[in-house]
């Protein structure tokens, strides 16, 4: 077996594009559950919505990559308002309820036989990141140690964690405001906060929309990275994935989602190129290579269950406070 | 009795004692509120008046619509009909939280202490007319902080100090116990208003 190989691939991927994607988006979930206490199972929704007013623009309306970028997060503002809107006021459940289903609603909007001529149906949009990609300055590909990127890799994944970065330090300044003292006690009790004189709704709906927005450029760097946008990548599962990468490297930590991100990224790869090396080498002789891929999720499912019950509090959290919750 | 308070209760001397009685200076009127679940009744309430300065109890047994009507005056539920009017302002159809901003402040019967905040970010957060609390500030430290700075913190900690939990200011809220949670909620509706504060409780024996 080559371990090495193994390795490389896994700290390759758990610094990669998937990685930057996830840790993008589960920031946006982590300002809308982790501080908020807003449950959005929608957040695929936005990145949808993002990926393709950026595509759209680009491929169909022949905008440059700047106006398609404006397009995708006004994409995302729309949509965060038009979910909060009527749900917010109603109990939590409600905009759980909505935001599961809008993000369906959306997904088969997309691949939908009538509006194929708009947004490419099943098959998506195609090849419309060639500006960003002319703006590149890494002219060879980067191979440092186990870590390999070709050269379009390495830009779309600096980019990336530059956004990571920067959402990140977004987050850590909105969350020490008197802002975020409002949120977070929006997330203990937000009756209690309403007694005291603060508009519930308005800050619900804010959260909400930032977190959309935070999450959308997840959306962009997943169609730049894969130069196309289809509608299935935005299932359901790309939104509790991001649930399990934020619960894993802590909600309501600042560098939980990247923890979690970067983590959930090397165990999944780690798993499955362990697999399938050791299947191919002849270790493991009871599975086939081609059931890696379904196996991977069950030792990977049965991974989360247990952080579960041994560490509720994920990676950073502080188990301490989780206690608390109990009123 | 400090003597500076004394003629607040004089004022009430010569009320009758009976429902529903006008009383010398109101800084609550309410006029036919009622609320009704399905066939139930909660709440009816011809007319009542509260007096300005004082404490006032609302009394009566379980299930009597003690509660409900708090809820009701407060903008955290909605009645059938009826009109009420808070230092003359009517109020009816008001939310909740312009309530709380007008200075009528509840607290709960179940202790909504916020838990996961410390007792000191609890009791920032009853202040009003906070410019860092506004969305387009947040991320924009310097707009705030000369604010904050002048705000003189001595409310909060007397607050605090009266309460008996100047000790506690920096432990996260769901460390302190019934009690202290139920003093640092009052403490906090303090914070926000400084005209009338309701709430709600149930006494054990």
């Amino acid at each position: 077996m080559d371990w090495g190989n193994v390795f490389s691939q896994a700290i390759t991927q758990g610094i990669g594009i998937q990685a930057v994607i996830f840790a993008l988006a589960a920031i946006g979930l982590n300002v809308q559950f982790g501080y908020t206490g807003l449950l959005n199972f929608g957040q695929s929704g936005f990145l949808a919505v993002a990926a393709y007013g950026l595509g759209v623009s680009i491929a169909m309306m022949g905008w440059s990559l700047w106006v398609g970028l404006l397009v995708g997060i006004a994409a995302a503002v729309v949509l965060a308002l038009l979910l909060g809107a009527p749900t917010l006021r109603l109990r939590a459940d409600y905009l759980a309820i909505v935001t599961i289903a809008a993000a369906e609603i959306l997904r088969l909007v997309f691949r939908s036989v009538t509006f194929n001529p708009v947004f490419g149906g099943s098959d998506g949009i195609n090849r419309f990141a060639d500006d960003f990609y002319a703006l590149n300055p890494f002219n060879a590909g980067v191979k440092i140690g186990p870590v390999d990127f070709s050269e379009n890799d390495m830009w779309i994944v600096t980019i990336g964690w530059i956004l990571v970065v920067v959402m990140s330090v977004l987050v850590f300044l909105m969350m020490r405001s008197p802002w975020g003292r409002v949120i977070k006690a929006i997330r203990e009790d937000e009756d209690a906060v309403r007694s005291l004189g603060k508009s519930v709704y308005a800050y619900k709906l804010q959260a909400l929309t930032i977190g959309g927005v935070m999450g959308c450029f997840g959306g962009f760097v997943a169609a730049i990275a894969l130069q196309s946008v289809q509608p299935d990548y935005y299932g359901t599962d790309l939104t509790f994935f991001a649930y399990a990468v934020l619960i894993l490297g802590g909600a309501a930590r600042v560098l939980g989602p990247i923890v979690g991100s970067v983590v959930f990224w090397f165990g999944l790869v780690l798993i499955d190129s362990a697999l399938s090396n050791a299947v191919s080498s002849g270790a493991i002789t009871f599975i086939q290579s081609t059931q890696v891929g379904q196996i991977r999720y069950w030792i990977l499912g049965i991974s989360l269950m247990l952080l579960m019950i041994y560490r509720p509090q994920g990676i950073l959290g502080d188990k301490k406070e989780l206690s608390l919750d109990a009123r | 009795m400090p003597d500076d308070l004394k003629h607040l209760v004089d004022a009430l001397q010569t009320v009758p004692q009976e429902a529903g009685v006008p009383k010398p200076d109101p800084i609550l009127v309410a006029d036919g509120v009622r609320r009704h679940f399905g066939g139930l009744t909660a709440v009816d309430v011809d007319h009542v008046e509260i007096q300005r300065g004082t404490i006032t109890a609302l009394i009566g047994p379980n299930g009597a619509g003690k509660t409900t009507f708090f809820n009701l005056l407060t903008g955290f539920d909605k009645p059938n009909e009826g009109q009420w009017t808070f230092e003359g302002r009517q109020l009816a159809g008001v939310r909740p939280h312009k309530v709380a901003q007008y200075g009528m402040v509840r607290t709960f019967q179940l202790t909504k202490a916020l838990s996961r905040l410390t007792v000191m970010e609890n009791m920032r957060l009853g202040a009003q007319d906070q410019r860092g609390e506004k969305l387009f500030a947040l991320i924009f430290p310097f707009l705030w902080r000369e604010a904050r700075r002048t705000r003189s913190p001595s409310r909060r900690c007397e607050l605090l100090a009266s309460f008996n939990l100047d000790q506690k200011r920096d432990d996260m809220a769901g460390s302190l116990s019934g009690g202290q949670r139920k003093l640092l909620e009052m403490a906090r509706a303090l914070m926000v208003g400084r005209r009338w504060s309701c709430s709600t409780s149930r006494w054990r024996a």
